[in-house]
């Protein structure tokens, strides 16, 4: 069992899809903060530019990259493009992505799926490695399929990831819906990231009663410390056990009669693909049957025997995805009627039961394909060549050939990145020089600015500002000062200025209040007077003539 | 008038090489891939390999069925002729048949989708000139804005310059061939095994010792493997 899961977990493929557009979301669950990733896979078709995608209120999208590759869906090989989106949720809640409208060039246009992310509060869990384990159920029927999901995460990035699963007792593989794997990195939204591995693996419960599985075994490779010489770390070896996964499996209640082992919910459509045909013209029946069943090795009931009619049947085509930890099956089985006579004829219903989980009893699906009007046309034995080995009808999708050759052109070319900063620095050098030039210019504009300045002299609030300290040279320049006031007041240069002549210029008042305080200073200065408050009467004079 | 001479110069000095282009392609449409293989080759070995060359020989290894070379030459073609929509798709087409190989390493920034460095160079030294065009038109008229713009064009036109010389001489991408690859602790044959790489696995050369690289895969798994190991066309 475990090497039959080993076998498949090496399958790593893009899940097989149908043309159209597809989100996945990784992971499906985040808390606060962190960083996850959005992919949009157009299959087998593709738009101008990236899609136009709107991220919920609550949800920031960044794109970030985008790449292609190819897939085969069975039938054709379909090129994928695939865009790539960081998720980083705002605040919790439960946020579903998609449901954009996307218009292809070729001017077909699809809605995206929906896909639901959860978002928790920040955890501050430290774990350094952390193996998460279980089934998507933990009580199922007796022929149910359920997930096995599987999760390894870690601070760091990781080598030799060695997974030991247990023997999955009482359950096997489906036949069909290759296991998913997946890898990706979460940003914790402090600086350091969260690599996850893991994947899902679809089972069929395949006995009853207990069958709670023991831990997933994981063992690690984690690096120890920076890189060393040569560029390489030391690596220690970590060892994790997930928790036991509990399963209980139910037995089936007594069957009806025609039950034929299909579990699960089950949606059933019948398809004729013309209602009128002629006498030996084949009439395709198909009978698709959509759900989470196993469906492998089953077969719908044979039409039963009408008269007029032949029926043949076709190998059917069943195919199965693990998406967001859900197993979707689809069968197609093909059925081809030959009307043997004309007339009107009442084709009868066929009846598939199948045990529904979710209902816990058994559901009758009737399918029937009408009626269909036969006319007189081809009259031949019915002789029907064999459609078993036909190739299906292609699915439509853009058939991918291989592209040819160039027939011409130089098998050498130079590379031009290389002499590109030379040249670029050839080219820049009349800008340097007019950058030189011009900050020469500035330097030299500022130094003349500055001489000037040094040169013109001190004003009076600079000269009041500096008064020595002695109490002549003080008195002195109080003075002065006094002067250099007056003269910027009635507009004279101060060396041609006449004092008393000034004064007459002025109003009464003003003029009166600076004789007293000038007749006070020439006391001060030159008669030994008192030198009390004359400073505060000199500045209170300035301050009276600046007004 | 500069800039066309400049490239003239250039586009007259590449060697008329054509021929083993051609001579090649006759050769793969008659159904000798060996031969045409054969004439191919050298002229990649010989260095500077062209675009369509490393195309046309990727046709040639894709045919062969020797997929993880086939990827290799699409990949160095897609680096010289990222607009060419032949190289993307032969390169998915090659990719989609390779089984259990991990993603490529990236992402690459994105101008890479739309030119080459040779092309970003250009650019930059266009842009440079024309600032220093109109450095000197707003140093003799003054116009309103000149400044900036010259100042503008000038810093962008060098940043693109430098942005297309580390681009177009930084790590390229190898691809495993013929065997899976053992990556090891240290440059040396005895070394410890770290993890392994299937054939078809493309993954970024980041340091050279002796006759082995140090090589990063797309989950940044790193480790010392053998040159020969790994086959990078034009590199």
């Amino acid at each position: 069992m475990r090497a039959l899961l080993a076998v498949w977990l090496l399958l790593v493929a893009l899940p097989a899809w149908a043309q159209g557009v597809q989100v996945q979301l990784e992971p499906s669950k985040l808390q606060v903060g962190q960083t996850g990733r959005m992919t949009v896979y157009l299959v087998g078709e593709k738009t101008r530019g990236a899609p136009q995608v709107t991220a919920p209120e609550g949800v920031e999208l960044a794109f970030d990259g985008s790449y292609q590759r190819m897939q085969s869906n069975g039938f054709d090989r379909l090129l994928v493009y695939a865009y790539r989106y960081r998720v980083r949720p705002l605040r919790e809640g439960t946020f579903d992505l998609g449901g954009w409208d996307i218009t292809f060039t070729s001017g077909k246009s699809a809605t995206a799926p929906v896909s639901r992310l959860e978002v928790v509060p920040h955890d501050a869990s430290t774990a350094e490695v952390e193996v998460k384990a279980g089934f998507n159920v933990t009580e199922a029927w007796e022929g149910q399929v359920v997930i096995y999901d599987y999760e390894l995460q870690c601070r760091q990035p990781t080598m030799g990831v060695d997974w030991r699963f247990p023997d999955f007792t009482g359950l096997r593989p489906t036949k069909t819906g290759v296991p998913v794997r997946r890898e990706y990195a979460v940003e914790d939204g402090q600086g350091g990231v969260i690599n996850v591995q893991g994947g899902a693996v679809p089972f069929v419960v395949d006995g009853v009663g207990d069958l709670t599985q023991p831990g997933a075994l994981v063992t690690v490779r984690i690096p120890v410390g920076d890189p060393g010489f040569l560029g390489l770390r030391q690596y220690r070896q970590e060892r994790a056990v997930g928790d036991p996964t509990p399963l209980v499996a139910r037995r089936l209640p007594d069957a009806p009669p025609g039950f034929e082992g299909l579990v699960g919910d089950l949606q059933v459509r019948g398809k004729l693909d013309k209602p009128r045909a002629a006498v030996g013209e084949s009439v395709n029946w198909t009978v698709e049957v959509v759900g989470d069943a196993a469906l492998d090795g089953w077969e719908p009931p044979e039409l039963p025997a009408t008269d007029g009619i032949s029926v043949y049947g076709l190998d059917g085509v069943v195919e199965a995805w693990v998406r967001d930890g859900r197993y979707d099956a689809r069968g197609r089985f093909p059925r081809v009627l030959v009307p043997s006579k004309p007339g009107t004829i009442e084709l009868p219903a066929v009846e598939i039961i199948a045990f529904s989980p979710s209902q816990g009893r058994y559901v009758t699906h009737r399918v029937s394909p009408g009626t269909l009007t036969v006319t007189e046309g081809r009259e031949q034995a019915v002789d029907v060549e064999s459609f078993a080995g036909e190739t299906p009808a292609s699915s439509g999708g853009e058939t991918i050939d291989f592209r040819g050759n160039y027939r011409w052109g130089f098998s050498r070319v130079v590379r031009l990145f290389g002499v590109a900063p030379v040249a670029g620095g050839l080219f820049a050098l009349p800008a340097f020089a007019v950058l030189g030039l011009a900050v020469i210019e500035r330097v030299k504009r500022d130094l003349e600015r500055r001489r000037a300045a040094n040169d013109r002299p001190p004003t009076v609030a600079e000269r009041l500002a500096d008064l020595p300290e002695d109490r002549l040279e003080r008195l002195a320049a109080l003075d002065a000062v006094m002067r250099q006031a007056l003269a910027e007041k009635v507009g004279v240069p101060l060396v041609d200025l006449d004092r008393d002549r000034a004064l007459t210029g002025l109003p009464a008042d003003l003029a009166e209040r600076l004789r007293v305080t000038w007749r006070a200073l020439d006391r001060a200065r030159f008669a030994s007077g008192p030198s009390d408050g004359l400073e505060d009467a000199v500045r209170s004079r300035i301050a009276e003539l600046a007004r | 008038m500069r800039i066309a001479l400049l490239v003239a110069g250039l586009v007259l000095a590449v060697p008329s090489s054509a021929g083993a282009l051609s001579d090649g392609a006759a050769a793969f449409e008659a159904g000798e891939l060996d031969r045409a293989i054969d004439l191919w080759r050298p002229a990649v070995e010989a260095g500077n390999p062209s675009g369509r060359l490393l195309f046309d020989l990727g046709n040639a290894w894709y045919r062969k069925g020797d997929l993880p070379r086939a990827v290799a030459c699409y990949r160095a073609a897609q680096r010289l002729r990222p607009r060419d929509g032949n190289v993307h798709h032969n390169l998915a087409l090659a990719r989609s048949e390779l089984r259990g190989v991990p993603e490529p390493p990236g992402p690459t920034p994105g101008w890479t989708a739309l030119m080459t460095a040779g092309e970003l160079g250009l650019l930059g030294v266009i842009a440079t000139g024309a600032g220093s065009a109109a450095a000197v038109v707003w140093r003799r008229r003054r116009v309103s804005g000149m400044a900036a713009l010259a100042a503008a064009l000038v810093v962008g036109g060098l940043a693109a310059t430098g942005v297309a010389w580390s681009a177009g001489s930084g790590p390229g991408v190898a691809v495993v061939v013929d065997q899976a690859l053992v990556l090891r602790d240290a440059p040396r044959p005895e070394a410890g095994a770290r993890d392994a790489l299937p054939p078809g696995s493309e993954v970024r050369v980041l340091n050279r010792s002796g006759d082995f690289l140090l090589v990063e895969d797309g989950r940044a798994r790193r480790g010392w493997v053998p040159r020969n190991a790994v086959f990078a066309p034009g590199s």
